[in-house]
């Protein structure tokens, strides 16, 4: 293999890995623009969702009655139904109530519901992991030495149609508009009369859907889920929503891509043990000079 | 219309409000003066669902409701909207998006229907924009809607927060001091735009420090100083009242 071909070849793995950063990364960037909240248990939510699809698509009965593309169609909509219910509940249940507490008393609610739903996957699913059927067809093309499969390319396409799709939302529709809104003043929202506590329980289903498709997306890729793969990806797509800017949409899907590309490049040039090293001695030099992120804007002083 | 019965409202050891009461009338401006810390704004605050009075009730006629114990959503959709002293618009978004954030409460279509785009979905959203052109017309805004709200000038940005207000299409408009930071030629023009308002049938509050605004807008005046009603009446009598003078304009021609 060549050098040009090592580098494309990591660069496509980079950009599949980065693509499930960037899908799960939008939530967290989303939910802490709305309440200022790190939701550690957005990486949970992400593996249930996986979990959710591995369910439906175990069941031998529907495996009969139904080609293998509907299946996982069906698959992915029961996996974002559920994820966007436990994003609703989470929300509801657990960090509601603290709206109004100092933000440390949130974040260590979310460190604790990440904890709490690891265990509970673990005595639902079992410590071991769990195959994930790779349905999409191996289908395999050569291009100059560097390999693209058919996976890889519904992985790019689906997650750039879904940022295209939350764009259009967050910029277009009157839902997005108020969620801006109620971003940067949400005493004004709540005095202009927008439902307030409707538009952050939206923004937690919202994410949590794309959290959900990225969790699909990983088991179909990788083969097999374990339920704290949910907490080693929630992190570093944590740490993609940090190095994009967090709070900044755009930002979370570049710094997504950012980090895929530099942990497949670690992997790729200097060993795979080394790959998180490497990507995170990228990101602490990134972040010495641009502290607020790739897209993080200067925040203005209230007068 | 809408009738304030002897509300009160305490902070502590300070009365912000001792019972206040007055009315307003369908089709009325009504202009609420009075130096400053003599509770306009947390008249405002106790109508608009922020604090809720101790003592007293607030009464929306046709059909009757009670606004006292309400959230801000149920009062805004019940048909009373605000703009606020200190203005919040919010950066990033445009002169349209503004007034379409204004009007959510009127489009209650949910999550489902925005992402499936449905039938209804589509006229209600063709419905909302006509709105929106209509009121930035009314404003004089229409050919700035696609710029950014925190860029324009001062005066304008006060016009804004009135029509992203006038969004939520109320039946009474509060406005929390219009006029204060206008030079006199936006004085000029907020006159006109409030007159065009209540032509079209939206009762309005206005608090106000600048008679030249109160005087020739209101048609019932009401004085408050520490909290208390010292004196209503219709422009002329108000400014003749020897108490009004004393607590108020007395003042205010001494400073000038």
């Amino acid at each position: 293999m060549t050098a040009s071909q090592l580098f494309l070849q990591q660069l496509s793995n980079g950009l599949t890995l980065g693509s499930i950063y960037a899908l799960i990364a939008l939530g967290y960037t989303m939910i802490y623009g709305v309440i200022q909240l790190i939701n550690f248990a957005h990486g949970e939510v992400f593996i249930v969702g996986a979990y959710a699809a591995l369910c439906v698509m175990s069941m031998t009965s529907l495996q009969a009655v139904m080609p293998w593309w509907l299946l996982l169609g069906l698959a992915i909509v029961v996996a974002m139904f559920v994820s966007a219910l436990l994003g609703w509940v989470m929300e509801r249940l657990a960090y509601r109530p603290l709206r109004t507490a100092p933000r440390l008393n949130a974040l260590i609610t979310a460190i604790g519901m990440s904890f709490f739903l690891q265990n509970a996957l673990m005595l639902i699913f079992g410590a071991t992991d769990r195959s994930f059927p790779n349905w999409v067809p191996a289908v395999r093309w050569d291009i100059g030495g560097v390999t693209l499969t058919l996976m890889h390319i519904i992985i790019w396409v689906s997650s750039a149609l879904m940022m295209l799709g939350l764009h259009f939302l967050v910029m277009k529709t009157q839902l997005g508009m108020a969620m801006r809104a109620t971003s940067q003043d949400q005493k004004a929202c709540y005095l202009l009369g927008i439902p307030v506590n409707r538009i952050i329980s939206m923004t937690f289903m919202i994410g949590a859907v794309f959290a959900s498709v990225g969790g699909v997306l990983f088991g179909l890729n990788y083969g097999t889920i374990n339920f704290h793969d949910g907490y080693m990806m929630g992190l570093k797509a944590f740490t993609a929503a940090v190095l994009g800017g967090i709070g900044n949409l755009p930002g979370a899907m570049i710094g997504g891509l950012v980090l895929g590309i530099l942990e497949s490049m670690g992997a790729g040039y200097l060993s795979s043990q080394w790959k998180n090293v490497f990507a995170f001695v990228i990101l602490v030099i990134i972040l010495i000079f641009k502290p607020r992120g790739l897209l993080g804007e200067r925040v203005a002083e209230r007068a | 219309m809408l009738r304030i019965d002897q509300i009160s409202k305490r902070f502590g050891g300070v009365q912000a409000l001792d019972s206040v009461s007055f009315e307003l009338k369908q089709g009325q401006v009504l202009g609420v003066i009075g130096p400053n810390g003599a509770g306009k704004t947390t008249l405002f605050n106790c109508l608009t669902g922020v604090f809720q009075p101790e003592q007293g009730q607030v009464q929306l006629n046709n059909p009757k409701r009670d606004l006292v114990g309400r959230r801000a959503e149920t009062i805004v959709k019940w048909g009373i909207s605000r703009t606020f002293q200190n203005i919040r618009l919010f950066s990033g978004m445009s002169v349209l998006e503004h007034i379409l954030v204004g009007g959510y409460t009127q489009t209650p279509y949910g999550f489902l229907s925005t992402v499936l785009r449905s039938k209804n979905f589509h006229r209600q959203e063709y419905e909302v924009q006509t709105q929106a052109y209509a009121l930035l017309e009314l404003l004089g805004l229409e050919h700035l809607k696609q710029q950014s709200a925190v860029d324009l000038p001062f005066g304008l940005q006060r016009r804004l927060e009135i029509g992203r207000a006038l969004a939520a299409q109320p039946k009474i408009l509060l406005l929390d001091e219009p006029a204060a930071g206008l030079n006199p030629v936006e004085k000029q023009e907020l006159l006109q735009v409030i007159q065009a308002i209540q032509k079209r049938g939206v009762s309005v509050i206005l608090i106000e420090h600048d008679m030249q605004v109160v005087m020739p807008l209101s048609d019932w005046v009401v004085v408050l100083d520490h909290g208390r009603v010292i004196a209503q009446g219709d422009a002329v009598s108000i400014q003749k009242d020897p108490q009004v003078i004393e607590a108020y304009l007395g003042k205010a021609s001494e400073d000038a």
